[in-house]
């Protein structure tokens, strides 16, 4: 299981297609304790939190900003400035991961309109639904594709990611980068679940179809 | 017929997959940058140094020795100097009379510090009025056993600001020559401590009684001469000559030719 998060049983309940509870090892924190742990003056929890969660937010940003390293270091930097800032308003209501990536998502909106870019405000996730996938989208199970898979299919899914629809590609980094729930990332971006599920299913037509050309 | 859609899982292969393609991490100097900040924000506000405290004995040790060093100086500009020239020149008579009070005396001796035992046989000479002439000098000197009465008025002192004799035979320049020349008594010019101010006291007082006795000597000289007794003269002139090296230089113009036959 390579970086995401150290001690993760795993990010997906293939059974439900639920993400699971955040499960930290036998006796180790969690990210809420660690948060409030940090809150009191503990540097040392903050240290494990930030080891859990920095490659996943890292790569939230990166694939958002196409692979501009640059841009995804400065935003990366400055969410967790936000998290150092914001330790004595946490509180245990909120999953970390959910509040974590709110700020994330509000940073990466503010980025974008600071640069002129259009962001989430691209597409109208109808149109490309109706536009891409039709009636396949929602029965269709999809083929268990192929576990191999090399630097240029790499490259190629990543280019299929940052090609798909911002709203369908942050519907996929919070599910698979984050962990994310459906109802996790409907609150967080205050669409109806239905609608994070559309999103979710085109992000994966999208890689499957990068995937299978390859095959 | 389950007509609602099932929850969207990626394909088994596409989560691996991704996971293989997507294993970025954020470099090394962001995350010192971020754990440094985190270190910082919860780190408790340091103290100030005890030596950055005013009320610390380092400070205190600092105030003490200004504050010493500060008294030092303002004592040191105080307190009265010691020297001579720094005195304030003693009152003066504005009197040029004569009387057999009259006694040569030291510049710094005020009047009332005069010692009545002090005064000899041979009148001192005057203080040195504008216009004395040398005979009414050494009218005064042929006086013998003239004590000053007591509350008499006494002559002020007249500083010998000038080491220079007086012109003429006057025997009261003489001696204040003699008061100017005897400095090896008296205090440096410019000393300033009170120590030295008190010795110049002290030390003003002998030069005073040696500036006597030694007009005294003149005096007794001149009258030796005068009266014929050269022998007794001759020898009252080496027994000045051992007081003082200004000897000849105090007697009289008409005597110092004699004076430069006598050994």
């Amino acid at each position: 299981m390579h970086g995401w998060i150290a001690g993760r049983e795993g990010r997906l309940d293939t059974a439900s297609g639920m993400p699971p509870v955040e499960a930290p090892g036998a006796g180790a924190p969690d990210d809420a304790d660690l948060m409030l742990a940090y809150a009191r003056g503990e540097a040392g929890a903050f240290e494990e939190l930030y080891g859990r969660h920095k490659a996943p937010t890292y790569r939230y940003f990166l694939r958002h900003l196409r692979g501009r390293r640059h841009e995804a270091d400065e935003l990366h930097q400055d969410l967790w400035l936000r998290v150092i800032g914001a330790r004595e308003r946490y509180s245990r209501g909120a999953r970390f991961t959910t509040w974590l990536y709110t700020l994330a998502r509000h940073r990466l909106i503010d980025h974008w309109r600071a640069s002129g870019a259009r962001g989430f405000a691209s597409l109208d996730d109808d149109d490309v639904r109706d536009r891409l996938d039709g009636p396949r989208l929602l029965d269709d199970p999809d083929p268990p594709l192929s576990a191999a898979i090399d630097a240029q299919s790499a490259t190629r899914l990543r280019d299929a990611l940052e090609a798909t629809p911002p709203l369908q590609r942050d519907a996929f980094l919070l599910h698979v980068e984050a962990g994310l729930s459906l109802a996790e990332i409907a609150g967080l971006t205050g669409d109806g679940e239905e609608t994070v599920k559309s999103r979710l299913r085109y992000a994966y037509r999208r890689l499957r179809a990068a995937l299978e050309d390859l095959q | 017929m389950n007509t609602r859609p099932p929850d969207p899982s990626p394909p088994d292969g596409l989560r691996r997959a991704w996971h293989d393609a997507s294993a970025e991490v954020p470099p090394e100097r962001v995350d010192q940058a971020i754990l440094a900040a985190a270190r910082a924000a919860v780190k408790p506000p340091r103290a100030a140094p005890r030596s950055m405290r005013w009320w610390s004995p380092g400070w205190q040790r600092g105030l003490a020795a200004a504050a010493v060093a500060g008294i030092a100086f303002v004592l040191a500009q105080v307190l009265p100097h010691g020297t001579e020239s720094s005195r304030a020149p003693p009152e003066r008579a504005p009197t040029p009379a004569v009387s057999g009070a009259d006694r040569p005396r030291a510049p710094s001796m005020p009047t009332h510090e005069r010692t009545p035992q002090a005064e000899t046989t041979i009148e001192a000479p005057a203080p040195r009025p504008a216009g004395a002439s040398a005979r009414e000098t050494e009218k005064r000197a042929a006086q013998p056993d003239v004590a000053p009465a007591p509350g008499a008025p006494q002559e002020s002192d007249v500083a010998a600001e000038s080491p220079e004799p007086a012109q003429g035979t006057d025997l009261r320049d003489r001696a204040d020559v003699v008061a100017a020349g005897a400095p090896a008594e008296l205090p440096a010019p410019g000393a300033r401590s009170a120590a030295v101010g008190k010795l110049s006291a002290e030390s003003a007082v002998t030069a005073d009684a040696e500036s006597r006795a030694i007009a005294d000597e003149v005096a007794r000289v001149v009258e030796l001469h005068a009266n014929g007794d050269l022998a007794s003269a001759a020898e009252a002139l080496r027994q000045l000559r051992r007081r003082t090296a200004h000897a000849d230089g105090l007697l009289p113009d008409s005597l110092r030719e004699w004076a430069r036959t006598v050994r």
